[in-house]
């Protein structure tokens, strides 16, 4: 446990400093970069001390990291806002669109997956799974454009972009998870074929255990286990597609604030953006981790 | 039947990439006539925004998109399998380090990785190589290092090294050639991978710049015409999921022909 702790914290650091170096050992000067060629000399040598960037490097890092413990990440070159204050705004957003994405992945993956295994080399299995490898296969980019062209445009269900007006969500959400949800079926029928396959479940079926109960209840309760290893895996996939997503959709959200930062060369931003989505990343794939444990209670007496 | 569907696919992207220079298309010259244009008799995928033919952006994209990928992937499967093996091999302080770096890598969401590293080196096609690249090696590299580790107990490595072999000779004659099939298959979807970023970064603008035609850049160009010429997003969608599908349909047939375990990671 402590280990596990202490890697993690490790990789935190990492994180934290492949954010930072990135931005500061790129070959080229970010103060020529932001302001052009024509700028005047002394210009650059304000923004250059506005950055920080007149420090040794080393200064900067310490500058850096003391500043994130106390949830600075300094200011906005846009703006002028507090990047922590940007971000905080735009959280909300982006968490509503990857938990609605994550549900409906689910609700989609989870009969898909058991119906392929339960029914394992009929034309259902391989109909399903032609579907998840069709799933895996958009792209979100064009999946987004072409369901506003069909739902927004053509038939005027749902709106075009934005998330002030009802049922704004559905679109973006579906983009957002229909390639986890095609991963997730596979991962669901190749787990249960295994689990299914297993002596317990030839006991129960001796028993005259009914075959709904046998895959409902005592199959999948154990095939979810290596299941939900994934899910956590992917909330981070999940997390990183919906920079995509909400520019498709203008989704206010964390990534949507990161593509028009990069557009606007406001450096602070997107540290501060890759950030928050990188650490919330490696937390979900943590807390998974232990999620695993206590479901799990062979792994915690190995 | 899905074989043959996905080779069909990626030998047609291929030929029609090294037959480009014989079809002498002109991706970007504008024709103010034929602005938004619908597919015709003249232009079969119809015209964009500057009235170019968008079969032939779509024709200049599948070389971007067949450069990109062939690039992408052999620079990171060379570095990874290198840095992997070595790791494996080696083991000691120089495999906890390295393995400590990957360990980081994975903790970093591949795809927004890609993107702030492309936004930081700029536009263009060789930081969208060097950027994809930055964030590939690592799969290859975790594969690699596996099977290293499992490779060094073989009994003829442990005969090699009774025959006084150097260490590099080892891991370059009876280590690496081993583990050509997982990596060859990881390879696969890999180009199906790397095509989806390189069309995802050029969508967000951080790819091919104009008036170079990419399929990402494309599409983002046809999603402010929707409405009005549905076709501009459309086709090259298209491209990208056939290419994508068959290089995924090609990668699961090769992992059963080769009879590789499914441990591979799936576009």
């Amino acid at each position: 446990m402590l280990t596990r702790l202490m890697t993690t914290v490790i990789t935190l650091i990492g994180i934290v400093s492949l954010v930072f170096f990135l931005i500061h050992l790129i070959p080229g000067d970010p103060v020529e970069y932001i302001l052009g060629d024509s700028a005047r000399p002394a210009d650059r040598e304000a923004l250059r001390s506005e950055l920080g960037l007149d420090r040794p490097l080393m200064a900067q890092y310490t500058g850096y990291l003391s500043g994130l413990v106390r949830f600075d990440l300094g200011y906005s070159l846009h703006s002028k806002q507090p990047v922590s204050e940007l971000l905080l705004e735009r959280v909300p957003a982006t968490l509503k669109l990857s938990l609605a994405a994550f549900l409906l992945a689910i609700l989609i993956a989870f009969p898909l997956g058991v119906l392929a295994a339960t029914r394992s080399g009929t034309s259902w299995d391989s109909g399903a799974m032609m579907l998840s490898l069709l799933g895996v296969s958009i792209p979100n980019f064009w999946l987004g454009p072409m369901l506003i062209l069909l739902f927004s445009l053509w038939l005027g269900l749902t709106p075009v972009s934005g998330m002030e007006e009802p049922g704004s969500l559905i679109l973006p959400a579906v983009t957002l998870g229909v390639s986890l949800a095609a991963i997730l079926a596979r991962m669901v029928r190749s787990s249960l074929l295994e689990v299914l396959n297993e002596d317990y479940i030839r006991t129960a079926r001796a028993k005259g255990v009914s075959e709904q109960v046998i895959v409902w209840k005592h199959a999948l309760s154990n095939a979810l286990l290596p299941v939900i290893t994934l899910l956590g895996l992917q909330f981070g996939a999940l997390l990183a597609g919906s920079v995509i997503t909400e520019k498709v959709f203008s989704w206010p959200g964390v990534g949507l604030l990161l593509i028009d930062a990069i557009q606007q060369r406001d450096y602070p931003v997107v540290q501060g953006a890759v950030l928050l989505i990188a650490v919330s990343y490696l937390v979900v794939n943590r807390l998974t981790d232990l999620l695993y444990r206590v479901v799990d209670p062979r792994i915690r007496v190995a | 039947m899905s074989r043959w569907f996905a080779t069909i696919i990626l030998l047609c992207w291929v030929s029609v990439v090294l037959l480009q220079p014989l079809l002498q298309t002109t991706p970007n010259e504008i024709r103010l006539d034929a602005i938004l244009a619908p597919p015709s008799a003249d232009y079969w995928l119809g015209n964009d925004a500057l009235g170019r033919s968008v079969g032939e952006r779509l024709l200049a994209g599948a070389e971007i998109a067949l450069l990109v990928s062939v690039a992408t992937v052999v620079i990171s499967a060379l570095a990874g399998t290198l840095i992997g093996a070595l790791s494996g091999y080696a083991g000691g302080m120089t495999d906890v380090i390295i393995s400590r770096i990957i360990d980081i890598m994975l903790a970093f969401p591949g795809i927004l990785l890609a993107i702030a590293l492309a936004a930081v080196l700029g536009p263009g096609i060789d930081n969208l190589v060097i950027a994809i690249s930055v964030v590939g090696w690592v799969g290859y590299a975790r594969l690699a290092r596996a099977q290293a580790l499992s490779l060094k107990q073989r009994e003829h490595v442990s005969a090699a090294i009774a025959l006084g072999c150097r260490q590099g000779r080892i891991l370059r004659r009876h280590i690496i050639p081993l583990m050509l099939a997982p990596l060859l298959v990881e390879a696969s979807f890999g180009v199906a991978a790397v095509i989806v970023a390189e069309a995802g970064l050029s969508f967000l603008g951080l790819g091919v710049q104009p008036p170079q035609a990419s399929w990402g850049s494309m599409i983002r160009e046809g999603a402010d015409f929707l409405l009005v010429a549905p076709h501009l997003a459309i086709f090259p969608g298209i491209a990208i999921f056939l290419v994508v599908l068959s290089s995924n349909l090609f990668g699961d047939w090769l992992r059963s022909w080769l009879d590789v375990r499914e441990e591979t990671t799936r576009a």
